[in-house]
């Protein structure tokens, strides 16, 4: 029973990881005209500018939305950084 | 150490059987790290190559608007952070599978890394997507935009908009897409093959787990994380 207990909660540990990584990541251009993507804070890490940050920011946003998979869901989470 | 042709076709058409008889074998950390690393280096040029394109199609808005441009270093960078992804999809769909068996599986047990070899061995599924997509990628025209006439800050965003729609019905894009989702699918299948050979499940039980693994990592991550 513990067993079971302790994989049941691993499970929605790993469904809250995939969840709760999800207002950063979206970029809905396609219904309304808001880019609700952020600052890159990786993108600034790497030696880019504030405004070269936020462009990055969102060119990544846009070009995340024609990967599928687990490659999209790492490009929405860099873009989002 | 290596899989022969021989090793691939029976993955291919008999995935069961493959995995039954990698079962007898040692453990081959070779392969475990070469497959999901080789799918990494795949993706990731098909990735960097789409993207190359898609930030040069997305460099003439910003040039418009007086914005700072991104180069190809910046497209890279986001492909090689989205293929160092795979290794933790892979780590994620083990722990997974450990739960489930945990709470749904025939309580039998069954050696970890034999468990991780085979799902490791289940991504050469994945090289023929990898390789039709880098061959999509270098045929990808990204779509050119046309100068709107508007005020400053609505026309960059009409111009994103515009793009974003484009590249939505590009037919690399949506073919790459949509071969991605059947690919995964098929991931799953190969992945739960190895699951029934190893666990000894039944296919019922096998199928349930799968369904389980491909909405949690495949739908609800994609439709939560991309557009």
């Amino acid at each position: 029973m513990k067993r079971k207990a302790v994989a049941f909660a691993v499970l929605l540990m790993l469904l809250a990881l995939i969840v709760v990584a999800q207002p950063g990541a979206v970029a809905n251009l396609s219904g309304s005209t808001a880019i609700h993507s952020g600052t890159s804070a990786w993108a600034y890490s790497v030696g880019m500018s504030r405004g070269e940050g936020l462009i990055y920011s969102i060119a990544a946003t846009v070009a995340c939305g024609s990967i599928s998979g687990p490659g999209g869901i790492a490009c929405g989470i860099v873009a989002a950084g | 150490m290596f899989l022969s042709a021989k090793d691939m076709l029976t993955l291919l058409f008999e995935p069961t059987t493959f995995f039954r008889t990698r079962m007898a074998r040692k453990v081959s950390w070779p392969l475990m790290i070469g497959i999901p690393a080789a799918c990494v280096v795949l993706n990731f040029i098909g990735t960097a190559i789409f993207a190359v394109k898609e930030f040069r199609g997305m460099a003439g808005i910003f040039t418009v608007s007086q914005m700072p441009s991104i180069g190809p270093r910046g497209a890279v960078g986001l492909a090689a952070m989205s293929s160092l992804f795979y290794p933790v999809v892979i780590a994620g769909i083990f722990v997974a599978t450990i739960c489930l068996d945990v709470l749904v599986g025939a309580g039998r047990s069954f050696s970890l890394p034999k468990l991780l070899e085979l799902y490791c061995l289940a991504w050469v599924s994945q090289v023929p997507y990898f390789l039709l997509r880098v061959i999509l990628a270098v045929t990808f025209v990204p779509p050119q935009l046309l100068p709107l006439r508007l005020p400053f800050q609505q026309w960059v965003m009409d111009a994103l908009v515009s793009y974003n729609d484009a590249l939505a019905h590009n037919v690399a894009i949506l073919l790459a897409k949509n071969l991605g989702y059947a690919s995964y699918a098929w991931l799953i299948v190969v992945t739960m093959c190895a699951y029934y050979a190893i666990a000894r499940s039944t296919v019922v039980r096998s199928g349930f787990i799968g369904s389980v693994l491909y909405i949690l990592f495949f739908v609800i991550g994609q439709h939560t994380f991309s557009q």
